[in-house]
């Protein structure tokens, strides 16, 4: 057989060998996950093949040592190729997450997660009945990495009422309702330092607060819809934030678009990382992660107590920057908002909230 | 405001956008009460020694904000409907 390399036994198992390299090739890519680094895996591939074609040609043509050597080593790249394959079928059957993401979600302040509980047709809101204790900006500042000497915020207990909102005095009847995004949760401030707590006080009236952070307009509207009606309801307020309502907005309106024409609605689940070649791939990615010790300094803010050193983390738009999806899904805000509260006898405000570059750049 | 030489110009040069006015003849458009917080926070920073804003680590309003923005709320609420002449 050896003498003869157009011998049908040789093909068969040259056609094999070159299988193995092909599949391992596409298990770490398609299966290891999007992120997995495509120059990991063709390095792979390329080591893969090179071992296992030698080893089968060593095997077919048994000449001199060099050729054993080559043959030893593409059997323990195959063993060791075989041992990641199984760790790799036993993690995914088994569902196993690497990233351990619900334990990791448990770390972030509520304030700070995506709301994930689907609310009216492409919403989302927070689940209830959360609790938080800390100071939440810099708890999520140490989730990013940072380890800096700043401190903002202070040490805080929230609590979300049944529906996901901060609401610490349950409420059967309101004559206000307020919706917004982070401006209006303001989840790193006790409840009485909410501004809708600041507002009840003054005004004698009582408040709900309906702010979920990472929501834009068409969401705070569907709150309002489902969440802020009641007896007594005489204002319905949408606080809209000038950072990022446009964007919000934009996203909220074509996700809306998609359900009017497909009838599905996205979810935010968890996603599992059971891959284990992933898995090995992030812990050597995650061992070079240099802490970092210092946020960018865009602008001083000239206080009478002196420079304060500023984050500008976003730039108001102007009107002409707004795309064409904003400008419909704000017609479309607008008008289910004057629609809802004309139905339900409430008077409907929008309070703009200015972003800190724009209330501080006249001073 | 400040800016060290390294920040890009569209920072240095921002100026107040025509965004609120934009939003306000949507508002009006729509018969939708629209109230801009801007000039009354401005004043507020003006006569106060405290951040209404976090400055660094996060963008939200301070407890100091929350408060200052509450106030201006109230006066708005609790106006008798329509009353909005001094927005």
């Amino acid at each position: 057989m050896v003498n003869k390399p157009y011998n049908i036994s040789y093909l068969i198992v040259f056609f094999v060998a070159a299988c193995i390299s092909i599949a391992f090739y596409f298990f770490s890519w398609k299966i290891g996950g999007i992120d997995f680094s495509l120059f990991t895996c063709t390095y792979f591939f390329l080591v893969g093949s090179f071992f296992t074609f030698a080893f089968v040609y060593c095997m077919f043509s048994g000449v001199g040592s060099f050729g054993r050597i080559l043959a030893k080593l593409g059997l323990v790249y195959i063993t060791l190729c075989s041992t990641i394959i199984i760790f790799e079928l036993f993690f995914r059957v088994i569902g196993f997450d690497f990233r351990r993401q619900e334990a990791q979600i448990m770390k972030v302040p509520p304030f700070y997660r995506m709301p994930d509980d689907p609310c009216g047709e492409v919403f989302f809101k927070r689940k209830g009945n959360l609790e938080w204790h800390g100071n939440v900006i810099m708890q999520q500042l140490n989730n990013l990495g940072y380890t800096i000497d700043t401190t903002e915020g202070e040490e805080v207990s929230v609590r979300y009422d049944k529906d996901g909102f901060r609401n610490e005095v349950e409420l059967s009847d309101w004559e206000v309702a307020v919706a917004g995004d982070s401006f209006t949760e303001l989840g790193y401030l006790s409840y009485t330092q909410l501004f809708t707590s600041v507002l009840s006080r003054y005004t004698g009236l009582r408040v709900k607060n309906l702010g979920v952070s990472c929501t834009g307009p068409l969401t705070q509207l569907c709150y309002l819809k489902f969440y802020g009606l009641s007896r007594s309801l005489k204002h319905g307020v949408i606080v809209f934030f000038e950072g990022n309502d446009i964007t919000d907005l934009s996203e909220e309106y074509f996700l809306l678009k998609e359900y009017m024409e497909r009838a599905q609605r996205p979810y935010r689940q968890i996603r599992k990382q059971s891959s284990f070649i992933l898995a090995v791939y992030e812990l050597l990615y995650e061992r070079n992660k240099i802490k970092k010790t210092k946020l960018p300094i865009d602008a001083y803010y000239v206080s009478p107590n002196g420079k304060v050193p500023l984050t500008l983390y976003s730039l108001p738009l102007t009107s002409s920057a707004i795309p064409v999806s904003a400008h419909e899904g704000l017609d479309v805000f607008l008008r289910e908002f004057q629609m809802l509260a004309q139905k339900h006898k409430f008077t409907p405000w929008l309070f703009y909230m200015p972003d800190r570059i724009g209330s501080i750049t006249s001073i | 405001m400040i800016f060290p030489e390294s920040v890009k110009k569209p920072v240095v040069n921002w100026k107040p956008t025509d965004l609120p006015l934009f939003i306000s003849n949507k508002c009006a458009q729509f018969n939708i009460n629209f109230v801009d917080l801007t000039p009354d926070l401005i004043r507020e920073a003006e006569s106060t020694t405290n951040m209404l804003y976090h400055a660094q680590v996060d963008s939200h309003l301070t407890a100091e904000g929350s408060c200052a923005v509450g106030k201006i709320m109230a006066k708005y609420l609790k106006r008798p409907e329509g009353d909005l002449d001094n927005r």
